[in-house]
């Protein structure tokens, strides 16, 4: 093998690292599902990732970081924010509510040295898609029906139970 | 030859049913309150339903069973046997109402599996979308774990069954066989105060911790309330999908290990120390047992992960690995990981650990499952001492002893039920595995699952899913149902039923 070829191999041998780290900092990410992470959680160890989904029950901040649960209706998975990142995010997901549309962009850990093994993502970047909103829940007058039949039912059956005529049932000890 | 049973005999377990199936309606007006406090109004219409059916239902059988002077006729063994286990059924059918009326349910089955995996204390769910419930579905789930881990029949004896003769027949029905106290009524309302302080305690701790995370102070409250109920129950329901990895947090797991440890320990015990007997803790068989076989398959799911390279570190085996492996011994079922990483990152090693440990289950006269500690320290006392009677001569007289709160010589019909139970649950295990492995699942797979069911864990490889197949769906309500009863009650149920078919 002539020199200009080794110099070439030895080049690509050594950009190759390099090149990844760079793909990692600034190529474009995977977008993925939350099962397909849960489920192939070491193909993609240590990857950056992109995920979206919604942001559920409560934005957790503490020792100067943050963590955000994110619903892409497979399952949730846990996102560890900068507080600053984290104030972007305003309405998150419970009942009645629908919480803000996220797009995350990070590393993912299948068991994250930091966080103690858990599964999860450190966000690189983090984007609102579309702001949260509360869900109307009008009452069901087929439920209320429902409630005031059953009461009824329930009232008189024990009307006659408790009826003032009734004897008393005497006291017994137990051994 | 059976004996048909007499009128007298449905009217004894239907009015005691009915005193039963009041005691859950009032246990209703709890998320009640709740759905009212935080105007969730469709919520709190379903949980009138719920309510008012099981006060009907509750009312009739109590009309139409009692006697000219209440109670129909004294309460016979056979009479709480069935009792116990016909009212759980009930329970189970009317406290899925409020369930399946939330939406959150494809079938009404789904919404009776997740009671009955509440009530026994399992953890298993069917649930869709958890991370969207009412507050008050979630009160509901949580107190219905609560109440089944103290046990229905243990809280109607404290509050709506007078004292009567062979009202411990009902109580030794829903697996409970200790006596704290003298009178069963007394007995009841000790494990309701110990269960009580406790959950103040433990709520007020986790109120803490939640802040202490970041929770605003009313969310930390409503967790640490909830989570406090399903660890003490050694239940395993968490009020997100994520089940506990959702707080992604240390102290909160270092708490709940604590309460569910707690959990797992008999009553019996509790109420030792709580009498000021400190060092039954170090003495008891059922401790010592925990402790040996805790700490043994604890090392072997730990060396299992770290040799598979799974984990590496020391804190993560420790809060992935350890926790649990002591989640499945105290057959809580709260997960750090989620369950397909079990099944695609574990190993076999671990799995088998925790396996194990599941059907080894925590301490008797608990809120825990499984064979029980007391029942594994006999049997293992039993061998060793077969084996040291072999070196001796014939004509040797040897006799062995326990120490479960006060100094209990062996004997053969102890170590004789012992092992008619532990068979049982073996013979319970190896039937609901077959069922898995037939509905397609693979046998590790389906052996985790069924003896997350059986012993009441709630620990997931994944099975349990609202797509599973309902017989198998069927299969694990009943094998909840039976390892929760100690199957006495539910054989009591099934030779009663025989007797009505058959009887003459």
């Amino acid at each position: 093998m002539d020199k200009r070829a080794i110099l070439v191999l030895t080049l690509l041998i050594s950009v190759f690292p390099v090149s990844r780290v760079l793909a990692n900092a600034v190529g474009p990410a995977i977008t993925l599902q939350a099962k397909e992470l849960v489920e192939k959680a070491s193909r993609y160890d240590g990857q950056v990732v992109e995920i979206a989904g919604e942001a559920i029950g409560d934005l957790m901040q503490r020792d100067g970081e943050a963590w955000v649960n994110i619903l892409d209706g497979s399952y949730a998975i846990g996102v560890r924010l900068e507080p600053a990142q984290a104030r972007a995010i305003r309405t998150l997901g419970g009942y009645r509510v629908v919480g803000d549309q996220v797009k995350v962009r990070g590393t993912f850990h299948r068991a994250c040295p930091a966080h103690g093994g858990d599964l999860d993502i450190h966000a690189d970047t983090v984007e609102i898609t579309r702001p949260g909103t509360s869900v109307p829940d009008p009452i069901d007058p087929r439920k209320a029906a429902l409630a005031l039949f059953w009461v009824l039912c329930a009232a008189a059956l024990m009307l006659i139970y408790y009826r003032p005529w009734r004897p008393k049932p005497p006291k017994t000890v137990a051994p | 030859m059976l004996k048909r049973p007499r009128v007298r005999d449905y009217r004894v377990i239907g009015y005691y049913s009915g005193k039963v199936i009041v005691g859950l309606a009032l246990c209703m007006l709890v998320p009640l309150g709740t759905a009212l406090l935080f105007a969730e109004f469709n919520s709190a219409l379903d949980f009138v339903t719920g309510a008012c059916l099981s006060l009907a239902v509750g009312y009739a059988l109590l009309l139409s069973c009692e006697g000219p002077d209440g109670a129909p006729g004294p309460l016979e063994w056979v009479h709480g046997m069935v009792t116990a286990a016909f009212s759980w059924l009930l329970c189970m059918c009317l406290a899925a109402v409020p369930y399946f009326a939330s939406g959150h349910y494809d079938s009404f089955l789904d919404a009776m599996f997740d009671v009955m995996s509440g009530f026994t204390t399992t953890g298993l769910v069917l649930i869709k979308d958890l991370d969207h419930v009412p507050v008050s579905l979630n009160m509901w789930r949580h107190l219905l774990t609560y109440i089944g881990g103290q046990g229905m029949i243990v809280l109607a004896l404290s509050f709506l069954i007078r004292a009567q003769p062979g009202a411990v027949s009902v109580y030794v029905g829903e697996g409970k066989d200790e006596k704290l106290l003298p009178n069963v009524v007394h007995t009841a309302r000790a494990i309701w105060v110990i269960s009580l302080v406790y959950l103040a305690v433990g709520t007020g701790v986790l109120w803490i911790v939640g802040m202490g995370i970041g929770l605003t102070p009313l969310r930390a409250l409503l967790h640490g309330l909830w989570v406090f109920m399903a660890a003490w129950s050694t239940g395993g329901f968490a009020p997100q999908s994520q089940n506990i990895l959702y707080y992604h947090s240390l102290p909160y797991e270092l708490a709940t290990i604590v309460f569910f440890v707690a959990g797992s320990l008999n009553f019996a015990l509790h109420y030792a120390v709580w009498t000021g007997n400190r060092r039954e803790i170090y003495r008891n068989i059922e401790t010592i047992t925990f402790a040996t076989t805790s700490t043994a398959l604890s090392l072997l799911a730990v060396w299992g992960l770290a040799r598979s390279g799974t984990y590496a570190g020391v804190t993560e085996l420790f809060r992935k690995g350890y926790y649990l492996l002591v989640s499945g011994h105290t057959t809580t079922g709260f997960m750090s990981v989620y369950a397909r990483q079990i099944e695609y990152e574990w190993g076999p090693i671990p799995i088998l650990a925790i396996t194990i440990a599941m059907l080894l289950g925590g301490s008797a006269c608990s809120t825990a499952g499984g064979f029980k500690a007391i029942r594994v320290g006999v049997i293992t006392k039993a061998i060793l001492q077969d084996i040291k009677r072999m070196a001796l001569p014939g004509s040797a007289v040897l006799t062995d002893k326990f120490h479960h709160v006060r100094d209990v010589i062996m004997e053969d019909k102890q170590i004789r039920v012992a092992m008619t139970i532990v068979i049982l649950y073996i013979i319970t295990f190896a039937i609901v595995t077959a069922a898995g492995a037939a509905a397609g699942y693979s046998l590790t797979d389906s052996a985790f699952e069924a003896a997350s069911a059986t012993g009441n864990v709630g620990l997931s490889i994944g099975v349990t899913d609202p797509s599973m197949p309902a017989f198998l769906k069927i299969v694990y309500i009943v094998a909840m149902w039976a390892g929760r009863l100690e199957f006495a009650s539910v054989l009591g149920l099934v030779s009663f039923i025989a007797a009505v078919i058959r009887g003459r």
